[in-house]
């Protein structure tokens, strides 16, 4: 990320500091506070939709992990998902406290990242993909098979420290935390040595090898972490639905995760946060405009509902891909750029 | 015993429909290293085309395959030209999203289209077929998807290795760049590969849907075939052909003898765990290329 | 006969490569393009064989003549079926074909049918590659490799020889071995030859005329002998001090000689 000109880094400390000037720390503030007051800024049909983004957030920022700093391209995310969010309702059923579920939840879909990970030490690429498609079926069939997948598993609502939280508004709060929390320690992972280690292995492993990078434990790490990530996500999203079941982690909902890396900007942590609000705004939308699609074009079956978000979602990956690729984070910081060189052009 | 062949004989046979439609990844893969995820969303709408011709509007037969056909090969070459020639050469990870958006945009237009109701062509083989003795009964389109299979692989496999054609192919395969230098027109070289790959995968549809009938999830099957596609090796017809039918074989075997044990559903990752250890064994697929990488 | 007349190359449209480039490779002529890295050379080749725009990057100014013919507007594919092949720099075989199936690829352009024929010349000229000829292209060695690559060009029958920097890498009894080949080449079929070198001891020794490159334009050219001769040229790619001995390091002052053709 490019600071504004000017701003000089006299100590190490300065210069990886995540909020470095006075106005970066104001623009955080802010965003926290609106983020903590939106409740009462919105009606709750809207409340529904940054609970759910909250939860994909940390979702694919775990992804973001694995795929946008280490390289490895993971179609398996959504299993890892479903992982963290039935352990967690097992472990929930049986009474333990929220509070041990959420490190029970991310470990088990961390275990399974760092199983599944395994043939990322010895395959690259287009076959990694395929590695982690197998995975996700396999995962699948195992939740199924032994955890009671196809009835799901009713979740009661949790107590954190005497609080229960049975209401959107209090899940909302319950979210927002962690998604901070989450972010700071993705952070954190990504201006240290981790980082460095994942961004080298993406670049070209052979090479990191040689610098003495252990590639295979730094591989293992990124699945890890992301597994961690995304199990602690599964575990939020069943205990807003009250709920786990399957239909929630199809490979479908792996592409839609790694779209919203690549629309948001891979390798860097705001691009999470681009993509996702990005393209849960589109599916949004799309949702609401669909009737009125429908009616226009009576023509045709009827599905508009299901068929819209599906094609909107896939034009706009494509879009993306052809015209776009670094995503939104880059775009930024183009115009962030410019707007700091105005009036000139580079 | 006698159920043991009949699972032999039945799981070769589907995987024979595997087989078919994993030439078309194959195909294109050789040429141009884009895997198309999009493969099995394309060999569905071949069907899809086929059933708007013949039954929504009712034209016979012969029109319904000659146009589907023509649809086919222009919705290929635009593809080709306007999604896939500018991605030659960029990472990995912009292919597959490009091409599993395109899949996901074509499930999208089959949607909107023709709904999610399960649609039949008119049945294109007599029903039965042939008893082999008591043990088994090999239907008629698996009969016809494996002559049809078998011939297409030994045609395009003689065109690959002893033409010209198949040598420009090659080179294409290996460095575009260097293609264009021995004076490869690589730009026909791709289209070619598209077209052909979307013929077969067209085909491999309307042929696969008179079997299970005409419905957007059919695209599951899409993914076995990437698993054959996969554990054969990306860049080889020959472990098409082969390894179709015995992942066929291993997932009815596993269907009748393990799937009993376990309740059910462990015939459909059978594949996968195949793919798996393959991978683990032999990364780039049993007869694939391996990547040479020199530092 | 090819001919750059002030041609001009930009990349992205704001990096600017070629600055007015003039050259000339008459017929059954070798000439040789030097200059230090960076100064242009591969891209001169590019600009020739029309594969700027894997690059981005396009001919903006001036044009490339073969024959009389205007070919800087044509596609790589068309420039080849005209005789011009262009060796690669990095020697880029095919390689996961073998090496006959390398050697079969270049002459993809011939419409006779004589492939077997030159086949054997082409065995003849690299017995080494005889030998080797269904091993993986990708699994020889960096010579054999070199080899490869030249004798891929010369299936096609060019007219016109873009070497791009052929002793790269190799050991130097392996450079001496092939470039004594390239003479052998052009002494027996008079292909004219454009060689880009940065060894240019060997490649003023192997041509007729020579062109030095720097930073985009073509600073001094000349026959061959007299480049060798010239005094700038000797300090500064030959490594040769005034009085024509090696340069004790001990001694050098960089400011002693400056360049007196800028």
């Amino acid at each position: 990320m490019r600071r504004r000109h000017g701003l000089f880094n006299v100590s190490y400390k300065q210069e990886i500091a995540i909020i470095r000037t006075r106005f970066e720390w104001t623009i955080f503030l802010t965003f926290l506070l609106l983020m903590a007051i939106l409740p009462e800024l919105i009606s709750l049909g809207w409340l529904d939709f940054f609970i759910k983004v909250g939860i994909t957030l940390l979702v694919v920022l775990g992804l973001n992990l694995i795929t946008g700093y280490c390289g490895q391209i993971s179609l398996g995310h959504a299993a890892f998902m479903g992982m963290g969010g039935f352990i967690g309702a097992i472990f929930l059923d049986l009474g333990l406290p929220f509070i041990a579920v959420v490190p029970i939840a991310g470990l088990a879909a961390g275990i399974s990242g760092l199983i599944f990970g395994l043939p990322a030490l010895r395959v690259k690429g287009l076959y990694l993909a395929f590695s982690t498609l197998a995975a996700h079926y396999i995962i699948m069939f195992v939740i199924v098979r032994l955890m009671g997948g196809t009835h799901g598993h009713l979740v009661n609502p949790p107590v954190i420290f005497g609080i229960t939280i049975d209401s959107d508004l209090r899940i909302y709060y319950l979210i927002f935390v962690m998604v901070t929390l989450g972010t700071f320690v993705a952070k954190n992972i990504v201006r240290g040595k981790a980082g460095r280690a994942f961004i080298a292995v993406r670049d070209h492993d052979i090479a990191a090898n040689t610098l003495g990078i252990n590639i295979y434990y730094y591989k293992l790490l990124a699945f890890f972490i992301g597994c961690f990530y995304a199990g602690v996500g599964g575990l939020l999203q069943v205990v807003y639905f009250g709920w786990a079941s399957v239909e929630n982690y199809t490979l479908w909902n792996a592409i839609w995760y790694l779209g919203m890396i690549i629309v948001g900007g891979m390798g860097t942590v705001v691009g999470a946060f681009f993509g996702t609000f990005f393209i849960m705004g589109l599916e949004q939308l799309s949702c609401l405009l669909a009737p009125t699609v429908g009616k226009t074009f009576s023509a045709l079956a009827g599905t508009v509902l299901g068929a819209l978000p599906i094609l909107v979602f896939s034009l706009v990956i494509m879009m993306f891909i052809m015209f776009e690729p670094k995503g939104l984070a880059y775009r930024w910081e183009i115009i962030k750029e410019s707007f700091r060189l105005f009036p000139f052009n580079y | 015993m006698n159920e043991a062949i009949n699972y032999l004989i039945t799981g070769a046979a589907n995987g024979f429909i595997y087989s078919m439609i994993a030439i078309g990844f194959i195909l294109i893969f050789k040429c141009s290293k884009i895997f198309n995820f999009a493969q099995a969303e394309m060999t569905i709408l071949g069907a899809y085309i086929m059933f708007a011709i013949t039954i929504q509007l009712k034209l016979s037969f012969i029109f319904g395959i000659l146009i589907t056909i023509g649809i086919i090969i222009i919705l290929a070459l635009t593809i080709e030209r306007v999604l896939l020639r500018p991605l030659i050469g960029q990472p990995i990870l912009s292919i597959i999203i490009l091409t599993l958006g395109l899949g996901g945009f074509i499930k999208g237009c089959i949607i909107l289209i023709w709904g999610t109701k399960m649609l039949s062509l008119p049945p294109l083989f007599p029903k039965g077929g042939v008893h082999l003795g008591k043990i088994a009964t090999l239907s008629y389109p698996h009969i016809f998807f494996f002559l049809v299979c078998s011939s297409l692989i030994l045609l395009l496999g003689i065109y690959y290795h002893y033409s010209r054609g198949g040598l420009a192919m090659r080179v294409t395969a290996d460095d575009t760049i260097v293609a264009r230098l021995l004076g490869i027109k690589v730009t026909r070289v791709l289209a070619m590969a598209w077209v052909i790959a979307s013929l077969v995968g067209a085909a491999g549809g309307i042929l696969l849907t008179t079997v299970t009938g005409i419905h957007y999830t059919a695209v599951e099957v899409g993914f076995k075939s990437m698993a054959v596609a996969l554990v054969g090796g990306l860049e080889s017809l020959a472990g098409v052909i082969v390894i179709g039918p015995f992942l066929g074989i291993v997932e009815t075997l596993v269907a009748g003898y393990l799937d009993p044990l376990v309740g059910g559903g462990l015939s459909e990752v059978a594949s996968f765990f195949v793919l798996l250890i393959v991978l683990i064994f032999r990364p780039h697929g049993i007869f694939g290329w391996k990547t040479i990488e020199r530092i | 006969m090819l001919r750059l007349v002030n041609v001009e190359v930009k990349y992205s449209e704001v990096i600017l490569v070629l600055r007015g480039v003039s050259i000339e490779i008459p017929e059954e002529k070798v000439v040789c393009l030097l200059g230090a890295n960076g100064a242009g050379k591969t891209t001169t080749l590019k600009a020739i064989s029309g594969i700027l725009d894997a690059e981005d990057g396009k001919v903006t100014d001036g044009f490339i003549e073969f024959s009389d013919q205007r070919i800087d507007k044509l596609s790589a594919e068309k420039i080849t079926k005209l005789g011009i092949f262009h060796v690669l720099e990095g020697r880029r075989v095919l390689e996961h074909l073998t090496a006959e199936d390398n050697l079969k690829a270049g002459g993809l352009t011939r419409t006779d049918g004589n492939i077997k024929a030159d086949l054997g010349k082409i065995y003849d000229y690299f017995p080494r590659i005889a030998q080797l000829r269904k091993r993986t292209a990708g699994y020889l060695s960096g010579g054999e490799q070199q080899m490869l690559v030249i004798g891929r060009a010369l299936m096609g029958r060019p007219r016109v020889l873009l070497l791009d920097e052929p002793s790269l890498g190799l050991s130097p009894l392996l450079v001496r071995e092939i470039f004594i080949i390239l003479k052998r080449i052009h002494h027996d079929s008079k292909i004219s030859m454009l060689l880009v070198e940065q060894n240019a001891n060997l490649a003023l020794e192997t041509s007729g005329y020579g062109y030095v490159l720097e930073n985009g334009r073509v600073v001094l050219d000349g026959p061959s002998e007299k480049i060798i001769e010239n005094e700038d040229i000797k300090e500064f790619y030959l490594g040769l001090s005034e009085l024509g001995s090696r340069k004790s390091y001990r001694e050098v002052k960089h400011y002693k000689r400056r360049k007196r053709w800028l």
